[in-house]
């Protein structure tokens, strides 16, 4: 043999070798196990970690879901409903009295206890912790266990939004998370959810299996797995395939097609207004409320909604979160496409002969954002306003936009989900917000008396009039409510995808012919 | 022989540290990492206080010092993102990325020797013609395009292969392909254009005229002498290969180090990057130490002072 040959020849077998030998180590209970009732689910990404308190990512939200529970969520028509607390009322201003729901088991057999709220509450709290939550509920002073099922939280001062904070609270067991550490528990998590955990990949998979013992009855699926699937184009070529059961977050444009090919296919509106935020607390011509209307005027938001969403999510109507959400005012309508208007508008503000602003934008991070920014550019133009496109990076955009960078014009979210209560995005509205782009000293009162009134109804209002001076100042140009398009196999029932990001998959299964 | 060992790697411990330096310096220009570990709806004091717990509020040469000494540690930080030391998420990630570039390497390599030494040999035949419109195609193919392709192809259509994942031989198949193809044009093109000139040398009109058969001559005679270059574009694609290992692997969900380093940087999770630029640095480095050392043995002529 040459020396070549002999060369090649081993260059081959060590190849060869480590393309066999070191493939990346799949579960080996995710192979053994083909469970009846098996539901696949692709997703974007499943959690950095099983320590629920780690990770506020979306994507993370259903699959921990499945595992651990809450003591209340979101109604979805801009209310609560209790989880593991049966019931909550006020005893004062600062202090709230809660009372557990009876004979709920974590996984381990341990009963649910008092004890273990304050433990969770306490950790999330704990700076060394370093949960992103924190300051969620860092209004909370302390936990104090009052009874055999009852405890009370109490606030430092007033704070009436404490139970959208308690919505992504994760109640973990604590002497069993005392006894097995931080490491411990993330091996092997336990809750009282409908499903415990069986394993998780990272990057690649988390795999949860029925609990029989689960308190509100044992779930019809016996196992889940969450697949790790960045790429769209990929998740939904795995929903065709028949490799994934259920694909979240389909692109608008696929709906036709795989319909076609015989998949069910359904939208939610999520806990997410996308607007493009308008930077109004500086000098120029954004600060004039004339332009920022006649902004609003010039963007037709129907057209956004019909031709790049085809017909999914919803038109926002005048204010950054939907009739789904705590403090959605009712009566406000969207800005209507109005060019005549906005010229005028324009004229009278004294930009008659046009303007220049730049427009900060994304490719990627929200959907269609990229068609949306193209569009809105267009429609500017018609009315005499030069918006200079510039797409920023997805890792710099929320660096920028807290460091005041972005903009004047500049394309955003407000998520409020899992919580679905305007406050969190109204809070940013505020003179002192972080990253804050809007001042108005009516808004921070009213919104500054919402967070201090602990009459439900009265907060409700409070949280409506500071809709309606968003909207009348025109904070914001007001798009629309972000749709989630989810796409799943014929054969599963009972699956929904909820406003508040959570998956209902209590009732889910799969149905074999 | 030992000499010149010695200064290689004196050579190769200043490229890691000039290229960690330059990782140091490019996470924390780029972006500002605590923005990671807070979510929009951060206070500035939670801002204050992650800063201050990543020893962010130091001065940058202090920070660069701290860095450096645990770097020499193995030591690169706790990731951001996932709460754990990052070299070992690192080396987790390792196996699934080294299996891939790999196969893709074997692929390229059964692929693309055969037909640039057939193409060398037919020099303006139509199997050149292919080989050479091949060859340009390509490289120019960008991974994404290529990957979503195959899988429409082999997973939606054809039903063959799984369109994603990464736990079996079968989920292999397609990005490996999907990876090889870049380094499979370049090799077809080295080898092509080598054989054609060393098929004009006289040791190949002797070994003709000796009476052999074409085929030992191409082999025998003039393959070894079109090493060298193949040797080294294999060196020197390691890098383009783990380039295209960052869109591969998110395309076919692979949890590889350039899905990793992907999201890491998108994340400002600046000690995973700085980690995964560091080992990946060793790597380019000792692959081209042992390429260098591999000429010797290919080519006697060649001796280490």
């Amino acid at each position: 043999m040459s020396r070549l040959q002999r060369c090649v020849g081993s260059v081959a077998a060590v190849l060869i070798l480590a393309a066999l030998g070191w493939g990346p180590a799949a579960g080996p209970q995710a192979q053994a196990q083909t469970a009846a009732q098996r539901l696949v689910i692709g997703i974007g990404s499943i959690p950095n970690t099983p320590d629920p308190h780690l990770d506020s990512t979306a994507n993370a939200l259903p699959a921990y879901a499945t595992i651990f529970e809450k003591l209340i969520e979101s109604d979805g028509r801009g209310g609560f409903r209790p989880v593991l607390a049966k019931s909550w009322r006020l005893v004062d201003t600062t202090t709230w009295e809660f009372t557990l729901q009876s004979g709920v088991r974590f996984h381990n057999g341990q009963s649910l206890e008092p004890g273990d709220v304050k433990f969770s509450i306490e950790r999330v709290l704990n700076p060394a912790t370093r949960s992103p939550w924190l300051g969620r509920i860092s209004a909370i002073e302390r936990v104090d266990v009052t009874g055999p099922s009852t405890f009370r939280i109490v606030t430092r001062g007033p704070f009436a939004p404490l139970l959208q904070g308690l919505t992504v609270v994760d109640i973990l067991p604590a002497s069993y998370f005392q006894e097995r550490g931080p490491a411990g528990f993330a091996t092997a998590p336990v809750g009282t959810g409908p499903f415990t955990f069986v394993e998780w990949l990272r990057q690649d998979r988390m795999v949860v299996r029925a609990n029989a013992g689960y308190w509100r009855g044992r779930p019809r699926l016996d196992e889940i797995v969450f697949r790790a699937i960045p790429e769209d184009a990929t998740r939904v070529a795995g929903l065709e395939t028949g490799e994934l059961d259920v694909a979240v977050l389909v692109p608008p444009e696929q709906v036709e097609r795989l319909r076609g090919r015989g998949l069910q296919l359904a939208a939610v509106n999520l806990g997410q207004g996308m607007v493009i935020n308008l930077r109004s607390n500086v000098p120029g011509p954004i600060a004039d409320r004339r332009v920022r209307q006649a902004l609003n005027y010039a963007i037709d938001k129907e057209a956004i909604f019909q031709s790049i969403l085809r017909g999914h999510g919803r038109v926002l109507n005048g204010q950054v979160v939907g009739p789904d959400a705590v403090g959605h005012n009712p009566v406000l309508r969207p800005y209507p496409y109005d060019v005549a208007r906005a010229k005028r508008l324009l004229a009278e503000a004294g930009f008659g002969g046009g303007v220049e602003v730049t427009f900060h934008g994304t490719i990627g991070r929200y959907t269609k954002d990229k068609e949306i920014e193209e569009l809105i550019v267009g429609q500017l133009a018609e009315v005499g306003v030069r918006a200079r496109l510039e797409i920023v990076e997805g890792g710099v955009y929320i660096q920028r936009h807290i460091a005041r960078q972005l903009g004047p014009l500049w394309t955003w979210a407000w998520q409020y989900f899992p919580a679905m209560d305007a406050d969190l995005p109204l809070n940013f509205f505020t003179c002192a917000g972080v990253g804050n782009f809007f001042c108005s000293r009516d808004f921070d009162e009213v919104l500054q008396q919402s967070r201090q009134t602990m009459d439900a109804q009265r907060r409700q209002q409070l949280l409506q009039r500071a809709a309606l001076i968003v909207r009348e100042e025109a904070a914001v140009i007001f798009l629309v409510q972000t749709p989630g398009i989810y796409a799943a196999q014929q054969r599963v029932r009972g699956f929904t995808w909820r406003p508040d990001y959570l998956m209902d998959l209590h009732r889910a299964e799969v149905v074999r012919r | 022989m030992l000499a010149y060992l010695g200064r290689r790697a004196g050579d190769a411990l200043l490229a890691v540290l000039g290229v960690s330096t330059i990782a140091f310096l490019a996470v924390r220009v780029s972006g500002d990492p605590v923005a990671l570990l807070i979510t929009e709806y951060a206070t500035p004091e939670d801002i204050a206080r992650v800063r201050r717990m990543l020893g962010l509020d130091l001065p940058l040469w202090q920070q660069y010092l701290r860095f450096l000494a645990d770097a020499l540690q193995g030591n690169f930080g706790e990731s951001l993102r996932f709460l754990k030391p990052a070299a070992p998420l690192v080396y987790g990630a390792l196996p699934a990325t080294v299996s891939l570039a790999a196969a893709a390497l074997t692929i390229a390599l059964l692929v693309g020797l055969p037909l640039g030494v057939v193409a060398g040999a037919r020099r303006g035949s139509l199997v050149d013609g292919a080989a050479v419109a091949m060859a340009t195609l390509g490289q120019s193919i960008p991974y994404f395009w290529l990957g979503i392709l195959l899988i429409m192809l082999f997973a939606v259509h054809l039903g063959w292969l799984p369109a994603f994942g990464s736990e079996t031989l079968r989920h292999l198949v397609l990005p490996a392909l999907t990876l090889s193809v870049t380094p499979m044009a370049r090799i077809a093109r080295i080898v092509r254009s080598g054989m054609v000139e060393v098929l004009t040398h006289d040791y190949v009109r002797t070994a003709r005229a000796k009476g052999l058969r074409n085929a030992r001559v191409l082999v025998r005679h003039a393959l070894p002498n079109v090493a060298i270059p193949v040797v080294t574009i294999l060196a020197l694609d390691f890098g383009t290969l783990l380039g295209g290992a960052v869109v591969t692997e998110t395309i076919f969900a692979w949890p590889g180090v350039g899905r990793l380093v992907v999201q890491a940087i998108q994340s400002r999770d600046y000690p995973v990057v700085q980690a995964v630029v560091f080992y990946l640095a060793m790597a380019f480095v000792v692959i081209n130490l042992l390429m260098d050392l591999a000429y010797a043995r290919l080519d006697p002529r060649i001796r280490y002072q």
